[in-house]
């Protein structure tokens, strides 16, 4: 049993550095090597999650000796449930970029990218220890942004890769300092410890600071504001990365740390109403500007941001349940949403939905596709979007009156853009010369299909999901989401489908293509970046150019001055 | 006090540090500066190799220290190659003369 919750992140990891092997002997053979690994890996997560009877921490001896630290696995119903989760959709996405990606020339690099990531976020979500889970949380973070710069012979996709390297960064900072306090002021970074020594202090200002600087790492991570301009610029990478990293795994990391240090936050008023002030805002900030987008690709990053704003409102509200739910209920729907699209842009040739148009009889495989993801996160019951919706829903309605019609309102939006961009790219008449994806691209999507029809089945399985959710549904929460539905399916109709009405007239009218341009343009946060760039980054970059003088000698001179005076500062006890 | 073995080996690695790199400083030829390199990762190993002496004594630190010595040599090769290239380009080996680094 122990042996599962090792095995299922160590087998990617040691089989990563085989990639670029097997690729020197045969360079067809490394797509099929992936696949067996994840599809092996996928066998680890079921039968983890068949034989899952109680909760326990693998420990391993030593790992940093010195400081108390171990190499630990936490098996419990949430990381069981995330592993399963993870393992099986990569190995479903690793079959659709078997298809996809065929035609690319790197393909022991790609491979061994994934390899690397699908590992590392496996051992990531079973981490028992802080800083294990630290090193993870870097590792997928410097794998998603090679994967993004992954066609690196394109300007745009280098910056891209660059920019979500930046920007993660601060998160990544914030949630080190957070693990050096933990092990200054704890002696040990066993999240056991860390989860028990909370209960037993509560409300305390050491672990109110940590808390905030987990939420900053967690904010870069996944992707919310005001860190959140990177990912729709993420979406430069292979359709396949974006499915896999971007939508459904490493983004939610963030939504994952939070909940397992949910005690810390669930102990302070003031930090959940931060988290749910965030996730609000991401909520409202993602889904309007998905509403203006017109890339296929960007609209779903948008709605990544939303889907995880609502996440942390739920988190906000106390519902870690609710969180979890939407987190697998959105990561499924949004890779099949991601495979859908890229099944389009691969046909089409573009990422414009201005340029696609009545899809819907000549891909039907991925048009199915496409819908089921879209009605499963419009929240079309019985699919999972609706369950998840609801249980958030209920919780902020018993929370936070506001934050309720704040909830539905953005629902509006959601439901909106998702119809906006089914219509725009299926249902528009236009006459377009193409063919459905061939069926290794389409099996892994029927799967999914499945998956997000069938997965609100889960509800019954009490192993995994919190009792919580199996409560049954209330009238006003059910009528809210069922309404904001169809207002959103309305909007959409009349905007696109329906012609000859005074809608079409509004949409031209100068305010609304003011406000679209706004919203295009991200709500202005790339120029906020680029201003602080200016006002905050050239000056310092002016002041360490002083101190380069290009004479080896002075700078050395400089560096051994630096250290007389560390030295001298210890010799007289300041340090 | 109690001058242990392990207190000397630290204080001589520290004085190996700070004359390499005082010696970078003021050395006027690149392959002096290289040598110098050189001892401040003698003086790095020595304080590796000295932080593992104690009671328990586990062989790890001495692991390590041959693989930094190891490691360090072809540091040193390549460090003498760009070397041999700074010559061909410069001319001159007097690191005050080759500028281009300047920020």
């Amino acid at each position: 049993m122990t042996l599962a919750a090792w095995a299922i992140w160590l087998v990617p990891l040691v089989a990563t550095p085989f990639v670029p092997l097997i690729s020197l002997v045969e360079e067809r053979a490394c797509k099929w090597f992936a696949a067996i690994v994840t599809g092996f890996t996928a066998g680890i997560g079921i039968y983890q999650a068949l034989i899952f009877s109680h909760q326990y921490t693998g420990t391993v001896g030593d790992w940093i000796g010195y400081a108390n630290i171990s190499l630990e696995v936490k098996v419990d119903g949430l990381s069981v449930l995330l592993s399963l989760f993870v393992s099986l959709l990569s190995f479903v996405i690793v079959l659709y970029a078997v298809e996809n990606m065929k035609q690319e020339r790197s393909q022991s690099k790609f491979y061994s990218l994934v390899l690397l990531f699908i590992g590392a976020m496996l051992a990531l979500v079973m981490a028992g220890n802080l800083i294990q889970l630290y090193f993870f949380w870097e590792i997928v973070g410097i794998c998603s942004a090679l994967l993004i710069a992954f066609w690196n012979e394109r300007e745009a996709a280098r910056r891209a890769g660059l920019k979500a390297f930046v920007v993660t960064r601060f998160g990544d900072i914030a949630l080190f300092i957070a693990v050096i306090l933990t092990l200054t002021t704890l002696h040990t970074t066993s999240l056991n410890a860390i989860i028990s020594t909370v209960q037993a202090q509560g409300d305390n200002s050491t672990w109110f600071l940590i808390g905030v600087l987990v939420l900053v790492g967690a904010m870069g991570k996944s992707a919310q504001v005001p860190l959140h301009a990177w990912l729709p610029d993420a979406m430069e990478g292979p359709t396949p990365v974006s499915a896999l990293i971007h939508a459904a795994t490493m983004v939610n990391a963030g939504v994952y740390l939070i909940v397992r240090l949910s005690p810390i936050f669930g102990s302070s008023a003031i930090l959940s109403t931060t988290v749910l002030v965030i996730g609000l805002l991401s909520l409202g900030i993602g889904s309007a500007c998905a509403c203006a987008e017109v890339d296929l690709k960007r609209i779903l990053a948008y709605s990544t941001i939303s889907q995880i704003g609502m996440m942390f409102v739920a988190v906000g509200v106390g519902s870690y349940s609710g969180a979890i739910y939407q987190l697998i209920s959105q990561g499924l729907f949004k890779a099949l949403a991601f495979m859908a699209a890229g099944s389009v842009i691969e046909a089409v040739g573009t990422r414009n939905i201005e340029q696609m148009g009545g899809l819907a009889r000549l891909m039907k495989y991925t048009y199915i596709a496409f819908l089921f993801s879209m009605l499963s996160m419009v929240g079309l019951p019985p699919l999972m979007g609706f369950w998840a919706k609801d249980t958030i829903l209920s919780a902020t309605l018993s929370a936070n009156g506001f934050a309720f019609l704040a909830v539905a309102l953005a629902s509006i939006l959601t439901s909106l853009y998702s119809f906006r961009a089914l219509f725009k790219v299926f249902h528009v008449p236009r006459r377009l010369e193409v063919k459905e994806s061939k069926p290794l691209m389409v099996i892994p999507m029927m799967i999914l299909v499945v998956s997000v029809a069938g997965a609100w089945l889960l509800l019954s399985y009490q192993g995994l999901l919190v009792p919580a959710l199996s409560e049954s549904i209330s009238l006003v929460t059910a009528s809210t989401s069922l309404s904001v539905l169809v207002m959103g399916l309305l909007l959409a109709y009349f905007a696109v489908l329906a012609r000859r009405d005074p809608a079409s007239k509004l949409v031209a009218s100068p305010i609304l293509q003011g406000l679209r341009l706004f919203l295009i343009d991200g709500m202005w946060f790339d120029r906020l970046y680029a201003a602080s760039e200016r006002f905050v980054a050239r000056p310092l970059v002016r002041g360490a150019k002083a101190i380069q003088s290009g004479l080896l000698g002075y700078n050395m001179a400089l560096l051994l001055s630096g250290l007389v005076a560390l030295a001298l500062l210890i010799a007289i006890g300041v340090i | 006090m109690v001058v242990s073995d392990q207190l000397i080996f630290l204080l001589t690695a520290t004085i190996l540090i700070f004359l390499g790199i005082a010696s970078i400083s003021y050395s006027k030829n690149l392959i002096k500066a290289v040598m110098s390199f050189q001892v401040v990762v003698i003086g790095a190993n020595l304080a590796l190799f000295a932080s593992g002496l104690g009671p328990q004594n586990p062989a790890i630190p001495d692991t390590f220290v041959l693989f930094s010595i190891a490691s360090g040599a072809s540091v040193e090769a390549v460090g003498l190659a760009i070397v041999v290239g700074v010559h061909r380009k410069y001319g001159t080996l007097n690191p005050s003369e080759i500028r281009r680094l300047r920020g």
